[in-house]
């Protein structure tokens, strides 16, 4: 059976990673297997364990649920055509292979704009005053805007990071050392704020 | 001890206990990295509050449900990703349309009252500046014949050269290690194969009167291909520049060779990353039944709209030898000849310096090797290629 390392959540970033499947615990345990049930194919087992996470990749760049999760299918399709699914690189793949394809898609500047037009008519459903949903997209917009105005590697840690990766994955996930994660996370940090700094004063 | 780096005082604000006690005690004592450290926890917060997303709710059984039936879909064609680089359908009506000028640069020039007389076996390549008033006219000769393929060009995707070889019934390609940038060491490979494909164009009735009910039987191939470089990416690339489906921001089908193709194309290229692209095909081939080609070519030469540039390379397409056309894009790539292996070829190159290419023909095999690097790297891997 697969087995997935130790992935702890990290202090400081946003929480809001959908990748824990019911049926795996982050030790890699499947319960239904140690009840004497069939173990799951490993690249079912893949899925279960990473396409949430992978999901929250996506959606952090794009704000878009159902984009978000076609870029998800997308993404372990190729990964199934290219990989074997016990691959131990699996999980930095798939994490790599989402913020790329995500920002691949955010820089579709058509595609930018129906996204935008759509979400200007759909609205925030989870916020009622309507200052307040104003105020969020133009949030959004901003944050889109600069990740897709970001060189991508500065985008691409950035999104990893605040997906909730550890800076060991997020470092498996560059091909680089966990120390390496920091300096390119403050680089990218201080790009970002520029970004945003200059959108919000022109 | 020296002062923290940027990159471990980053690291102190998100996992201070992977930080180590040495670097941890520093900090405790220095009031000059405490004071670096606040200005680095600052932009950590504005960045953890600008990255906040909302958080969705997934149903993963619904979607590998989705997902399963789709993994034994076959894998797309490897031309399926560099689609949308700048060739969309009139750009392809025209170089089609080049190519069929070009296949009268005869090698047989004589009547052929009916019988199959071979009119079009390149021995060497040169350019044909397409520029989209071209295109325009190019254009119309599309209209002129419909095809009929015995056997279609199709690219298939395979796993190793020596795959590639055994499809396509080519050598094997072997390119030189030593030749091959540091960009490209690491480089993800495909490669893929193309069975050799024949087709009839037959001339209709919205074709010039003297070539109406005549057949031009056209031999692709077979070729095979090595990329090295991330294809998924460059696919994903060319559809987040908004070129997929072929059409440009709005709306309006772009023109090959138009600044607006060639900068989203440039984009393509540049978010895909390194890439390095390797042809090797027989060169292709047409015969004809019942025409001339002094008919074809008083026909073309008779179509309104040709650019200057395209009537004086169809008027010289007396030149028994045979030219392989290279469509360029007018003042966006330039092109002079080169040695290469021991043969004169072509080196392209991009105007803005994102590439180049190479493109000889030898002992009546055409050979390309292009891609996102210098002409003097390229010209290293042409040299250095074996067959």
């Amino acid at each position: 059976m697969r087995r997935l390392g130790h992935i702890p959540t990290p202090g400081g970033a946003s929480s809001d990673v959908n990748a824990l499947p019911a049926e795996l615990t982050r030790e890699g345990k499947d319960p239904a297997a140690e009840d004497g049930e069939p173990e799951l194919a490993p690249f079912d087992q893949l899925f279960l364990a990473e396409y949430g996470r992978v999901v929250a990749i996506a959606n952090r760049v794009l704000a878009d649920r159902a984009e978000a999760e076609d870029v998800a299918q997308e993404v372990f399709i190729d990964f199934h055509r290219r990989h074997r699914p016990d691959a131990p690189y699996a999980s930095a793949w798939l994490h790599r292979a989402a913020v790329h394809t995500a920002l691949n898609r955010l820089r579709g500047r058509r595609r930018r704009q129906q996204r935008e037009r759509a979400q200007a008519r759909d609205g925030d459903p989870t916020l009622l005053d309507p200052e307040q949903v104003v105020e969020r997209q133009e949030d959004r917009r901003l944050l889109r805007a600069a990740l897709a105005r970001l060189p991508t590697r500065a985008a691409t840690v950035l999104v990893l990071r605040y997906s909730g990766l550890s800076y060991m994955e997020v470092g498996a996930a560059l091909g680089v050392s966990a120390s390496q994660v920091g300096t390119r996370l403050r680089r990218a940090e201080q790009a970002l704020r520029k970004e945003v700094h200059r959108a919000t004063s022109v | 001890m020296r002062h923290l780096s940027e990159g471990i005082l980053r690291r102190l604000y998100d996992e201070p206990y992977a930080v180590d006690d040495v670097a941890r005690r520093h900090y405790r004592s220095c009031e000059r990295c405490q004071r670096r450290f606040r200005a680095i926890a600052d932009d950590a917060r504005h960045a953890q509050a600008t990255m906040v997303a909302t958080s969705i709710p997934v149903d993963v059984h619904a979607a590998l449900s989705r997902v399963r039936p789709r993994l034994g879909e076959p894998r797309p064609s490897l031309l399926a990703p560099l689609r949308g680089l700048g060739w969309r359908r009139p750009a392809l009506a025209g170089t089609v349309a080049a190519i069929l000028v070009a296949g009268l640069s005869v090698t047989a020039f004589t009547p052929l009252g009916g019988d199959l007389v071979s009119i079009f076996q390149p021995t060497r390549e040169s350019t044909v500046t397409i520029s989209q008033g071209d295109l325009t006219g190019l254009d119309a000769f599309s209209s002129w014949g419909t095809v009929t393929w015995a056997a279609r060009p199709e690219l298939q995707q395979v796993d190793s050269a020596a795959q590639a070889a055994q499809v396509s019934g080519l050598p094997m390609v072997r390119v030189s290690p030593g030749t091959l940038p540091a960009t490209m060491a690491g480089a993800p490979v495909s490669y893929a194969a193309m069975r050799q494909a024949t087709g009839t164009v037959t001339f209709t009735s919205k074709a010039p009167a003297q070539l109406q009910g005549s057949t031009l039987q056209v031999r692709l191939g077979p070729a095979e291909t090595v990329v090295y470089g991330d294809l998924g990416k460059a696919g994903a690339a060319a559809h987040g520049t908004g070129t997929a489906n072929g059409a440009t921001e709005n709306g309006t089908a772009a023109q090959g060779g138009s600044d607006e193709s060639m900068s989203q194309a440039r984009d393509t290229l540049r978010a895909a990353g390194p890439l390095l692209g390797i042809v090797i095909m027989d060169a292709p081939r047409a015969s004809s039944t019942g025409v001339s080609v002094a008919q074809i070519k008083q026909a073309l030469l008779a179509q309104p709209g040709l650019s200057p540039s395209v009537r004086q390379y169809i008027s010289s397409l007396d030149d028994p030898a045979g030219n392989l056309p290279i469509p360029i894009p007018a003042g966006q790539v330039n092109a002079h000849p080169v040695q290469v292996h021991g043969v004169t070829g072509t080196a392209i190159g991009d105007n803005t310096g994102l590439g180049s290419g190479v493109v000889w023909i030898e002992q009546g095999r055409v050979y390309a090797v292009a891609g996102t690097l210098t002409e003097s790297q390229i010209m290293a891997i042409a040299n250095g290629l074996s067959t």
